[in-house]
């Protein structure tokens, strides 16, 4: 049962005492708590998204050596506050000559589709807005929103940088759908089930039970749908549409004060999203390791809104790893030109994701599930994953240490300029 | 009321609930911006020099290529979706040979069109860098 | 060859005698007007001077003196150079003052489009059969030709006034109204999209404007506008004496101010027949490395910052506050630094400065390689610039690029090398040219790995100077105020190729006529020849990795 609808139904109970089933208002009850569901979550987005930024440019600070925002509140936490305050009171300039109607649409749009896949979300054991069981499908429809509001934002600014950017950007959002969705339909083959909620059910808390170390072809399903996703979501090796150094903010170029923010508002938080997602459908969700779905579903009074609240905390601590790792990559990679990107989409990732599909499909004929071959599959994606992990990890600890002789060095030499270690 | 218009009203309203928000920013903006009106800034950004000609041009054909490609694609995704949501069902009930064959036909098809535009140079962003009396036959 | 050769080879090969000006610097052949395509294109082609090489194209004015019967005339003087053989010639044009007309050379040598654009810009002097003669740095309908000696500065242009009485009585400038910068949108869609990659733009390097026909996202032409940085820097440097220009240098290039200023004061010691002392010189070179260093940081990081990674930009700007902070303790200034004069330098590196330098250095060089394991081997950056807008060694030649973008296509010409100056010829570097490290020779990659390698000799020339320094003066003792009547072009390699000063005294105490020649120039006009067919994205990363400067273009 839908958790505004059990909500719902507990509070009529006790405020009103009547039968909820056939009280006439239930249904308005119902669209109130929903909508104050909205507006919780928009609180949790714009939560997110302003410390995201905080984060992130403190993290790309660390990795050009510098410090990076350490003013405004203790050690820079208000920045993202002030910028927000300070471009909401800029002037709202519409050019003469843009259309604007779709000028002043096109944020809305931009929003909405970010915004819409807050509805399928599940941030803990029962805290999802509504369990569609379409869930995946209406994901893929409504970031179609995005794409047309980037398009309406180039067209309707009449200007010619904001044209090439919102062409640039339809043809690589919607060109990066297909590997989406075909790297998320192994997922639902997996499965069984479209619903985001039966998706991270169908997995467990243990690393193992993971769908991304399920049998190989998912696991490169995951590197398929993360790069994708990336793509997506307008960042950098992929952020032609806004390429800031080529085409000055592309699609954004006449945009000003609050419009501008919504649309980097909804970029901000597509790293959210995609990396949610990313979580949902390979990482295991919410599972608590060790604890069932069942035991969760039994436990009365505190210790279920303790589940909840442990499962909520582990969907946002995994989320967070993979939000910290598209911020590096952002500050790492150089950009790819257009027609890269395309190659790079319709001759390598949807080949590679087509033959995803056709792998799971066969591995799931061959091999039963919970059967030895499986769990042996699962064993060796699982040594290959921690493997990989542990390879990025010592190269990290290399170069640490290979810089860490040069710092050596510089220590206690009489040196006249600072050293390179930050405080 | 069954559940499945119980759980698309919740769509419904989050989709509201963004353009309401979106929208009581802007209107409360409204109050605390500044609106100084000067006609140099009515005109786009052309980095600093007058505009040559309108923004409106025509599109290249590519991106219509492109578009019709992702269409194909993306009905096909559609379609094949909710076969592929009972594939395992069907395996478990032992008939998981017939679901792999509607499966398979469905990205057979799939895999010799874009096998076709492939081939055809559909897919090349761009023909020859090198050489741009090809790419002007192109266009 | 000596000048007594190639005046022999010329005499011979086309069967005439020539008048020769030998008494000056740099020896010339005076050609009349007519025969000047026949002589340019022998000296092309003759295979015992192959001068492939046009380095400038200017002129001098001489108006008729006051009680003389002579009219006056227009000098146009052609400096060229071969790369085969290494020697040098000027070729002389006199023509007359009233109707200045002469062939243009640009099909023997493509580099004359532009220099010859600015001769008609700055003199008025017309080259008939020229594609394109139209202003390059003024706009088009500037009035009048500020190069020569009679020229009088318009008193407003477009209502905005240019004296100085005006601008302090001006009246507000009142505003236009959109109908006039509103595009129209009524016209016929044209083929293809004229877009104004103009001056305000985050991509190029300074105020440059280029106007690009695109076919949605591939370039069919791009035609770079320069001019938004004109100074009149070479008019300046006629009311202004000797000494007086060295600030000026810098600002032609200021991230390379130490050449320029360098340039500057060889070019006045070859007029003023001034010896510099050794400690002077390897004051200078010490200080040019350093500079080359700092230049190369830049360019070497703005690329990657172009095509999309922050982070290795920068990295390279921390190296460079440290050479700017050298600079600092060295000079005094940290980027235009006005650092050499007529005979030496203004300061002494001393011990701990130069204990400074070598300890920065051994810390700096671990921080190349750790740069070309963050961004030159990436597959993403190399797959941005390999075999990107490859240019050919001969188009490099013919169109004069000069510095890491001509040695990056296969000439191996270093000014250091080739023709050693300073004390150039006691140390020991090697000149670095292009090998098509990720692609083809002489493409993008190979333009900006070619910087990089030479910022690794840049580090062995530093070591070397700061070993070799003797001690003495550094400036030398008695400077004249008035040189003698010569002409002279001095040549430096700086990080942006050569940067070249001709200059022209006639006795008195401020040049007669001042001709900075910079390699962004000629980078700036192969860009028209090689960008067809690229894309928009392409042409940010080109323009990177030519590591064009605006100042130095427009002077």
């Amino acid at each position: 049962m839908n958790i505004f609808q059990s909500i719902g139904d507990q509070l009529i109970g006790w405020l009103f005492e009547v039968d909820p089933a056939t009280w006439p208002y239930t249904y308005l009850v119902y669209a109130l708590l929903i909508a104050l569901g909205g507006g919780l979550t928009f609180g949790f987005v714009a939560i997110f998204a302003g410390p995201v930024t905080w984060v992130e440019r403190r993290v790309a600070g660390r990795m050009m050596s510098r410090i990076g925002p350490n003013r405004v509140g203790p050690q820079g936490v208000l920045q993202w506050l002030c910028d927000g305050l300070k471009c909401w009171m800029k002037e709202d300039l519409v050019p003469a000559c843009a259309d604007r109607p779709l000028f002043r649409f096109a944020p809305y749009l931009v929003f909405g589709g970010m915004f819409g896949t807050f509805a399928v979300l599940p941030f803990g054991a029962n805290i999802v807005a509504t369990e569609l069981n379409v869930g995946i499908l209406y994901l893929l429809a409504v970031t179609g929103f995005v794409v047309i509001g980037m398009l309406m934002a180039g067209w309707g600014s009449n200007s010619k940088w904001a044209m090439f950017g919102g062409i640039r950007s339809a043809a690589q959002l919607v060109s990066y759908e297909i590997p989406v969705a075909f790297a998320l339909m192994t997922v639902v083959l997996v499965a069984g089930s479209m619903s985001l909620q039966e998706l991270v059910l169908g997995q467990g808390g243990m690393p193992w039970e993971w769908f991304v170390f399920r049998n190989p072809f998912l696991f490169a399903a995951f590197f398929l749908f993360f790069t994708a996703a990336i793509a997506e979501g307008n960042r950098t090796p992929f952020d032609l549409p806004e390429a800031e150094s080529e085409l000055v903010a592309g699609y954004n170029v006449e945009y000003s004060g609050m419009r501008y923010l919504f649309f980097m508002f909804a970029e901000w938080a597509n790293l959210w999203v995609m990396s949610a997602i990313a979580t949902v459908a390979f990482l295991g969700g919410w599972q608590i390791p060790g604890v069932s779905p069942e035991v969760i579903a039994a436990s009365e009074g505190w210790t279920f809104v303790g589940w909840q609240a442990l499962s909520v905390a582990i969907f946002v601590a995994k989320a967070s790893v993979l939000v910290f790792f598209v911020i590096q990559l952002r500050w790492t990679l150089p950009r790819l030109r257009i027609d890269q990107l395309m190659v790079t989409c319709w001759k390598y990732l949807v080949p590679l994701s087509l033959a995803c599909i056709l792998g799971v499909l066969v591995l799931m004929l061959l091999i039963p599930e919970g059967s030895l071959v499986d769990m042996l599959l699962r064993v060796v994606m699982l040594a290959v994953g921690l493997a990989i992990a542990i390879t990025y990890l010592r190269k990290v600890r290399a170069t640490y240490l290979a810089t860490r002789e040069t710092y050596r060095n510089m220590e206690g030499k009489d040196q006249w300029y600072p050293a390179y270690r930050l405080p | 009321m069954e559940t499945a218009q119980l759980e698309f009203s919740v769509v419904l309203i989050y989709l509201l609930v963004s353009m309401i928000v979106v929208f009581a920013a802007l209107l409360l903006g409204r109050f605390v911006r500044p609106k100084v009106h000067d006609p140099e800034k009515d005109t786009v950004y052309e980095c600093g020099e007058r505009p040559i000609g309108g923004a409106w041009f025509t599109f290249n054909p590519r991106f219509y290529l492109l578009a019709l490609v992702f269409i194909v694609f993306d009905v096909a995704i559609a379609l094949v979706f909710p076969v592929a949501t009972v594939v395992r069902d069907w395996m478990v009930a032992g008939d998981g040979a017939i679901a792999v064959l509607a499966l398979l036909s469905f990205i057979v098809l799939l895999v010799f069109g874009l096998a076709f535009v492939w081939g055809h140079g559909n897919l090349d962003w761009v023909r020859d860098i090198e050489d741009p009396k090809a790419a002007e036959e192109q266009s | 060859m000596e000048f007594r050769d190639i005046q022999e080879r010329v005499h011979t090969g086309l069967g005439g005698s020539f008048e020769v000006q030998d008494e000056i610097h740099d020896p010339a052949i005076i050609v009349p007007k007519e025969q000047l395509r026949a002589v340019c294109g022998f000296l092309r082609d003759d295979e015992s001077l192959r001068m492939g090489t046009l380095r400038i194209i200017t002129g001098i004015d001489r108006p008729a003196k006051k009680d003389s019967t002579e009219s006056g005339s227009i000098e146009v003087v052609y400096h060229l150079c071969s790369y085969v053989h290494g020697h040098t010639v000027v070729i002389k044009t006199l023509l007359d003052r009233e109707a200045p007309k002469v062939d243009s050379v640009q099909d023997i040598w493509p580099t004359a489009n532009w220099h010859e654009r600015e001769t008609y810009d700055l003199l008025g002097v017309e080259f008939e059969g020229h594609p394109d003669l139209r202003r390059i740095m003024l706009p088009k309908d500037w009035v009048g030709h500020p190069l020569r000696k009679d020229y009088e500065p318009p008193k407003e242009y477009h209502g905005i006034p240019t004296t100085r009485e005006a601008v302090l009585q001006a009246p507000r400038v009142e505003k236009v109204s959109p109908a006039q910068h509103e595009p129209k949108s009524d016209e016929p869609p044209e083929r293809f999209i004229q877009l104004n990659m103009g001056p305000h733009h985050p991509a190029t390097h300074g105020v440059l404007n280029f106007l690009l026909e695109t076919d949605g996202e591939i370039l069919r032409r791009v035609k770079p506008d320069v001019g938004y940085l004109h100074r009149g820097m070479e008019k300046l440097a006629e009311r202004i004496s000797y000494p007086g220009t060295m600030p000026f240098t810098d600002r032609i290039d200021y991230l390379g101010a130490m050449f320029t200023n360098h340039g500057w004061a060889m070019a006045c010691e070859k007029l003023f027949g001034v010896e510099v002392p050794r400690r002077a010189d390897f004051c200078r070179v010490i200080a040019s490395e350093l500079n080359r260093l700092a230049s190369h940081l830049i360019a070497t990081g703005c690329l990657p910052m172009e095509v999309g990674a922050f982070t290795p930009f920068i990295h390279w700007l921390r190296e460079r506050e440290i050479i700017n902070d050298i600079m600092e303790m060295i000079c005094g200034a940290r980027l235009t630094y006005n650092y050499m004069r007529i005979g030496g330098v203004s300061r002494d590196i001393d011990q701990a400065t130069i204990d400074k330098i070598l300890g920065w250095l051994d810390n700096f060089e671990p921080t190349i390689d750790e740069f070309n394991r963050l961004i030159s081997g990436n597959e993403i950056f190399v797959k941005r610039l390999a075999n990107m807008a490859v240019i050919p060694a001969e188009v490099a030649v013919g169109y004069s690029l000069l510095g890491p973008n001509l040695r990056a296509s296969g000439v191996d010409w270093d000014v250091r090398k080739n023709e050693p100056y300073s004390v150039y010829g006691e140390l020991e570097f090697d000149v670095v040219t292009g090998q098509g490290w990720r692609g083809s020779i002489g493409d993008s990659y190979d333009r900006y790995f070619c910087r990089i390698l030479e910022m690794k000799e840049s580090v062995k020339i530093i070591r070397q100077a700061c070993d070799l320094m003797p001690e003495g003066p550094i400036i030398a003792p008695k400077v004249p105020k008035k040189p003698a009547a010569n002409e002279v072009y001095a040549r430096t390699e700086g990080p942006r190729g050569e940067a070249g000063f001709y200059v022209v005294s006639d006795g008195s105490d401020k040049p007669y006529r001042a001709r900075y020649r910079m390699g962004s120039f000629t980078a700036m006009s192969v860009i028209e020849a090689v960008t067809p067919g690229l894309m928009l994205a392409d042409l940010v990363a080109l323009i990177g990795s030519l590591d064009t400067i605006a100042p130095e273009v427009d002077r």
